[in-house]
């Protein structure tokens, strides 16, 4: 295996890991708020808020990325490049409103 | 014996209308999330804040939320609210608290003043229980927005948000904190 694959896998791993570690501290300090901000079901926030740091390592140690691409929505992706009206100057808060109501929307529609 | 007060939900009562008071929420949001009484919510308000509360009937009109601005802020916390609603059990206030403190992160992040305050957010899940408020979803991008409700059945044009067709002065407003 080349060099750069073997370090990919390793960016993967850490990424895993600290992003368990992250999503584990969100919900140990505010479940509700975290479920919101992850976008996880309340059994899956429980588990992951249960597991110990040696759980955390091995089931960090994959070489899939454990959180994946939140909205697979194409407007709310064109909305947070700010390219859903390209006649309008950038820094339209507007755009962004509109991309933070669509994504609340979505899991809404999940959950 | 049914007449004794729980000692410890009266102390959770009080923390949640220190939180309320906190945020901001007027007396008659206390008075309703609560079973404390007037003299006690007056007494804590002046502990919190160091002042009376503000006098006078809260602003009473469904109109104020469909205008182009208040309309965004408030299905942005409108979605918020209905998603922590689905996601865990929580008792109503905690929900408006929670649902409350998430919308005003968001939107200061992007650097607009939180416009909906606690107490309309309050009004507004009020409305949407007594069912003069919904959520319609936008035929254009597929978003929820606030509309009163019955106003785009079947039949009717299909529902186009503002964010989707602004208004023509929509977001001309120079003030700071304003949406642009």
């Amino acid at each position: 295996m080349s060099a750069t694959s073997q370090q990919l896998l390793n960016e993967i791993r850490d990424t895993n890991l600290s992003f368990l570690m992250l999503a584990q501290s969100m919900i140990r300090l505010d479940k509700p708020q975290a479920l919101f901000r992850l976008g996880l079901s309340e059994a899956v926030a429980d588990l992951i808020s249960q597991l110990s740091p040696q759980q955390l390592v091995r089931v960090a140690s994959r070489n899939l990325m454990l959180c994946t691409m939140r909205f697979d929505d194409e407007l709310v992706w064109s909305l947070l490049g700010d390219r859903h009206a390209p006649g309008q100057p950038s820094e339209q808060t507007a755009d962004r409103l509109h991309a933070s109501v669509l994504m609340a929307g979505l899991h809404a529609a999940m959950a | 014996m049914a007449t004794q007060k729980s000692l410890i939900v009266e102390s959770q009562q009080v923390a949640r209308a220190v939180r309320l008071i906190e945020l901001g929420a007027r007396m008659a949001v206390l008075e309703a999330e609560t079973d404390l009484s007037h003299e006690r919510l007056v007494r804590l308000h002046r502990e919190v804040t160091g002042k009376s509360p503000s006098k006078g009937q809260l602003p009473y009109s469904t109109d104020w939320f469909i205008s182009w601005q208040p309309n965004i802020h408030a299905s942005l916390f409108l979605n918020i609210h209905q998603h922590l609603d689905k996601a865990c059990a929580m008792e109503g206030v905690d929900l408006l608290t929670k649902a409350w403190e998430l919308y005003r992160s968001d939107v200061t992040a992007l650097g607009v003043d939180p416009m909906l305050t606690i107490t309309r957010a309050w009004r507004l899940v009020k409305f949407v229980e007594s069912d003069m408020l919904c959520l319609t979803r936008c035929s254009d991008c597929g978003g929820h927005f606030v509309t009163h409700t019955n106003e785009w059945g079947a039949g009717f044009k299909p529902f186009v948000c503002g964010l989707c067709e602004p208004p023509a002065r929509a977001g001309k407003s120079r003030r700071s904190g304003a949406i642009h």
